[in-house]
């Protein structure tokens, strides 16, 4: 009768180390098309200005700092959960809608990128078998990705 | 008449003479070299010696001619020698340690080149030291095209004044002072020239050993080392004037004189550069020597030069004084020739030295431009200097660098791959295959340079933090096979991080890996292969601490256009440490801090200082393996040390090695530059190389002390001190709870290896929780719950209708064992079977005893057995049989009818009275202590205990209820120890 209690069960991405990140995992599962996003809690509340964030504030600074194209189509996503612990928010979202065979990806994403001079985010996708994994930063605000 | 004759015939040739050596198109040039003296003891450079040697002959020739204040050459005397004959680097000469041979065949001399060039125009010398051979063949001078060679021809001398001189082909024992010696005969080879000359004089002085130099030649009173060393640099410049008086001054006058020292000051007199950082070194105590050029054609008369100039030079400039034209040099030797009479003439872009400090594997290299310097050691680690803000070295820049210094960084990094790899096309010189200056050459088409930044650092950030006590908690225990372990993931030694949110905190988490672990058939990379994403962590210390070596985002080479990264291409943690972007922050301990908690990325420096002071590097074995923790797949993990397999402890080494050569990518798409070890593909496996498997295994049995004692493994990892430090693959079968995915827990839970049985009045404590019911608990391990507030304990034997407050056996005098226990709530019990066994394996029944059934009050029992035998200890046992059939064993009692101390301790109910029984025909005066269950002590006293009854303790009334331990001891070989119960 043994019970482990899983108790960050998102921590499963590699380790963030000494680096100011934020990392964005889009990937797909069951005919939907996720997108699951790690932000460092100093950096984020900074950013939103709140000492604690929802869902709307999220999604509208979402909103505001990211832009997904997949084959020429401008996709909108919906936050569905945001998970905690000392240092980190995890965020789950979901597309709105599934694109079956894609092809090509743009991304734009400034994500704290205001707040934190040395921020990047990395934008991995586990797309069409592959895992491709991209950094974003100042100098690098959008990315176009080919399959 | 005959006098007069004579006279005319002498003048006739001395004026022949004279004119042959003023031609001014030839000019004569004597090359002296001094040995083992740096810019810190040569006046005009550093003041940071005292006393400073006088030198006036040496400051002549620096008021009337240039010095160099950028003058490298290599930090030892041979390869410097060798460079300056070949006009080549050590990479190209092959030579660049002690002893080495510069090959006549292979390598065109300074010496043939200069008869080439002036049609045998010159004659010349080398006097002195020699030392570019490895072998006694006297002929070397001869293959170089030297035309006279005498003096010292190995390293220096034993003594001054005692010495072997090379005389033709005969060495010869000579006691005139070195110094003077050469001097005289560079005199008298001088004085003989018919034609234009250049005359190398390598003196050995001042290079050890530092004797007094003759009276008169020096001015500093020569009482210790120094000053003897200082003594002889100023009776070799005595020397100098005395070589400059001795030749006539037209003579002189049409002579170059280049004066240089052959590398830095040794170590043992180095003042002004930090200690250790001279001869021998390729920072700039080693390397920046005294560089003076006066002299026919000199005319920047007193003027001191910035510009970088390398003993290779000398080689081109010599030529092109002689009248030869080169192409800006030849080989690696850039001529400084124009420098002498023009300062907005040229200079050589670069500077560059190797040496291979070792004198084994790869070399060190130092390369330059006016104002940076790159060195990489030949680990491959790199340091970067600014030597205009910086020029003692002091601060190395990497890995943070501004955007201009990063720029200046991957130029030198070119140009260093450019020199050792062929011929610079950006040295100013027609070399190698190039049709004109810097024209044609392999690099010069603008072929693909690596210009990545391919820097690495081994510094860690230090120790700034300390542990508080408890943050560190690690517990083991094994049940059926499994090996469970519990932590707080937290180190119990120092650490460090970059900043407050990296400060590490307690993050709790299980493991479990088995007990008796097995090799399996194929090995199981940490990273995932396909994706080279870590995937599960090696193992856990036996602190707590995850090792996990692998490393992870964002540490990828990445596509500098796109922004990709290239998984194939990983930053090995432990080469790219430090504090900023693009560096790992390990601590001390080659850890930091994660979102999966501190973790282990290689050799746990302080953690294994923690657990033995100088552990981390002695390269004595210590007395036994030290084991540091838990692969995943069961094995133990040892640090350093290791079973040899002859029944000793060696320094185990891996097996790995950096690959040789450059990487084939393009910079863009992978990384390009040589294998340094930026990244954990630059090694490779080579079976044999080393002592460990590919996993820094080895299947060798080792036998280690675990919770259950000692346990006997036929696989061991080792922790190593290069590469890969911690294993990246284990050889068994790892466990599932190493996964990187797997989560943390909520709180730590201590585990406990023994089953607990707790008799009436005992309690243990788990966590914050108490537990005191009479029974026999299952491995707590077993009966986790959820929450952290509360544990589940589940008794494994049915509740007894009877709790036994008391059991006790003691050896009466008539070798008789007396037996007694007390019982209360009796309940539907039956009787009692007393066993007794003489290995407390195998036990017989003695008698049995039924049951009084008294429900509320205390029943007592009692039997004698009678002693047939002479085994030395008897155990006695009650079974204790319930109505319905089951039962339950009480504690073992044991017995010791051999013990000279035939003492026993009981306690007497009726009279609430503590009894020692002694069967001892002597009185023995003993201490008597009464401890609580925590075992602190609240009385003591000593006794002189008789044979037979002995009242201890009378009063026992003032004792609260409880259960307390009554000890018996004389200090030396006797101890024990009786528990008794106090009831209200």
């Amino acid at each position: 009768m043994k019970t482990i209690i899983l108790f960050f069960t998102f921590i499963s991405s590699p380790f963030f180390h000494d680096i100011e990140i934020a990392k964005f995992d889009v990937y797909q599962e069951n005919d939907n098309l996720y997108l699951n996003i790690k932000f460092d809690k100093e950096d984020l509340n900074l950013a939103l200005k709140k000492d604690k964030v929802t869902k709307k504030t999220i999604q509208n600074y979402l909103n505001k700092n990211t832009t997904w194209v997949i084959n020429h189509q401008n996709m909108k996503f919906k936050v569905n959960e945001i998970l905690e612990d000392r240092l980190f928010y995890q965020v789950k979202c979901i597309f709105n809608k599934t694109i079956s065979n894609i092809k090509n990806i743009e991304v734009y994403n400034t994500c704290l990128l205001e707040e934190t001079k040395k921020h990047s985010n990395i934008i991995s996708f586990q797309l069409n078998g592959k895992n491709r994994t991209f950094r974003m930063h100042q100098q690098r605000k959008k990315i176009n990705v080919n399959y | 008449m005959i006098r007069i004759l004579l006279f005319l015939l002498f003048t006739i040739i001395k004026i022949h003479i004279s004119f042959s050596q003023t031609d001014p198109l030839r000019p004569n040039v004597i090359l002296i070299i001094a040995d083992d003296m740096g810019t810190d003891v040569t006046p005009g450079y550093l003041t940071g010696n005292t006393p400073m040697p006088v030198t006036p002959n040496i400051d002549a020739l620096r008021s009337s001619g240039v010095t160099f204040t950028n003058a490298w050459a290599t930090p030892q005397c041979t390869p410097t020698r060798a460079s300056i004959m070949s006009g080549k680097y050590g990479i190209n000469t092959g030579v660049q340690k002690v002893p080495g041979l510069l090959d006549a065949t292979t390598h065109t001399s300074i010496f043939k080149e200069l008869a080439n060039q002036t049609a045998n125009a010159y004659s010349d010398a080398v006097i002195g030291k020699w030392h570019i051979h490895n072998t006694t063949d006297y002929t070397h001078p001869t293959q170089h095209g030297v035309d006279f060679y005498t003096g010292v021809f190995n390293s220096s001398v034993p003594d001054y004044y005692n010495w072997d001189k090379l005389v033709g082909a005969s060495l010869v024992n000579e006691t005139t002072y070195a110094t003077e010696d050469f001097t005289d005969e560079a005199i008298t080879w001088v004085n003989s020239r018919t034609s234009p000359f250049f005359l190398w004089l390598a003196h050995v002085a001042p290079h050890a050993p530092s004797h007094v130099p003759p009276v008169g030649t020096y001015t500093v009173s020569a009482t210790n080392s120094f000053r003897r060393y200082v003594a002889s640099i100023e009776a070799m410049d005595y020397y100098i004037g005395r070589l400059f008086s001795n030749i006539p001054t037209p003579v002189l006058d049409n002579t170059v004189v280049i004066f240089i020292g052959d590398n830095g000051t040794p170590n043992n007199h180095l003042k002004s550069y930090p200690a250790t950082r001279g001869k021998g070194s390729v920072y700039q105590g080693g390397i920046n020597v005294p560089f003076i050029v006066s002299g026919k054609g000199v005319t920047r008369v007193g003027e001191t030069e910035n510009a970088m100039v390398n003993i290779v030079d000398i080689y081109a400039t010599i030529l092109e004084i002689a009248g030869a034209s080169l192409p800006g040099g030849i080989y690696n030797s850039f001529s400084f020739h124009p420098l002498l009479s023009n300062s907005s003439a040229p200079q050589r872009p670069y500077n560059y030295i190797d040496y291979q400090s070792k004198g084994t594997g790869g070399d060190d290299f130092a390369v330059r431009d006016s104002q940076y310097k790159l060195i990489q050691f030949s680990d491959g680690t790199r340091e970067f200097y600014d030597l205009i803000a910086d020029p003692f070295e002091l601060n190395n820049l990497l890995p943070s660098l501004s955007v201009d210094e990063q720029i200046a960084y991957d130029d030198l990094v070119i140009e260093a791959t450019y020199i050792r790899t062929d011929w610079s096309c950006r040295d100013l010189i027609q070399n190698g295959i190039e049709t004109s200056i810097d024209i044609g050459g392999t690099y010069c088409a603008g072929l693909p340079v690596c210009t990545y930044n391919n820097f690495t650092s081994t510094t860690n950030i230090g120790c700034c933090d300390t542990p508080l006590p408890d943050e560190s908690q690690y517990s083991e225990a094994v049940y059926n096979g499994v090996r469970y372990i519990s932590t707080t993931n937290f180190p119990d030694h120092d650490y460090c991080y970059n900043t407050p949110a990296q400060k590490p905190t307690q993050i709790f988490r299980y493991f479990e890996v088995n007990e008796n672990p097995t090799l399996a058939a194929e090995k199981t990379s940490i990273t995932n292969i396909t994706t080279n994403r870590p995937d599960m962590f090696f193992g856990v210390a036996l602190n707590g601490v995850k090792m996990a070596p692998a490393p992870a985002t964002p540490f990828i080479f990445e596509n500098a256009n796109t922004g990709e990264f290239n998984w194939d291409w990983i930053f090995e943690p432990t080469n790219n440490q430090g504090s900023g972007p693009d560096v790992v922050g390990l601590d001390c301990s080659s850890a930091h801090t994660g979102n999966q908690g501190y973790h282990y990325h290689g050799n746990m420096f302080e953690y294994a200082e923690n657990i033995q002071a100088g552990l981390s590097t002695t390269t004595t074995a210590p007395s036994g393996p030290i084991q540091i923790g838990w692969a995943s797949d069961g094995f133990p993990v040892l640090y350093r040390f290791a079973p040899d397999g002859v029944g000793g402890l060696a320094l185990l080494q891996p097996s790995y090695r950096l690959k040789p050569g450059d990487r084939p990518g393009d910079g863009i798409n992978s990384p390009c530059g040589p294998y340094n070890g930026k990244y954990t593909n630059d090694y490779e496996f080579v079976l044999g190389s080393g002592d460990l498997d590919e996993c820094n295994g080895i299947a060798r049995d080792v036998t280690l002390n675990t919770v259950c004692g000692p346990q006997t493994f036929n696989y061991f990892y080792v922790v190593t001190d290069s590469f890969p430090q911690i294993s990246r693959c284990l050889s068994g079968t790892p466990n599932i709870s190493f996964d990187n995915g797997t989560g943390s827990e909520s709180c730590y839970r201590p585990l406990f290896q023994q089953k607990i049985t707790l008799n009436a009045g005992e309690s243990i404590n788990v966590g914050t929780n108490t537990y005191n019911s009479v029974g026999e608990y299952q491995d707590i391990i077993n009966n986790w719950d959820s929450s952290c507030d509360s544990m589940v304990v589940t008794r494994i034997t049915a509740v007894l209708p009877l709790a036994l407050l008391e059991f006790n056996a003691r050896l009466l005098q008539n070798n008789t064992v007396y037996l007694n226990w007390t019982t209360t709530d009796e309940t539907n019990f039956s009787h009692f079977m007393i066993q007794k066994s003489f290995d407390a394996v195998t036990w017989e029944d003695i008698s049995e005893v039924r049951g009084k059934g008294n429900l509320n009050a205390l029943n007592y029992y009692s039997l004698k057995d009678e002693i047939f035998n002479n085994n030395p200890i008897i155990y006695y046992r009650l079974k204790m049989v319930d109505i319905d059939g089951t039962f339950k064993y009480s504690s073992i009692q044991s017995v010791d009818i051999k013990s000279s101390n035939h003492y026993s301790i009981y306690h007497d109910f009726s009279n609430n009275e503590i009894i020692v029984q002694s069967i001892h025909k002597d009185s023995e005066l003993l201490e008597i202590s009464i401890m609580d269950i925590q075992g602190k002590e609240i009385y003591k006293k000593h006794i002189t205990i008789h044979n037979g009854k002995n009242i201890v303790f009378n009063n026992l009334n003032h004792l609260s209820q409880g259960i307390y331990l009554v000890r018996i001891s004389n200090h030396h070989n006797l101890n024990l120890v009786h528990k008794i119960i106090i009831n209200p």
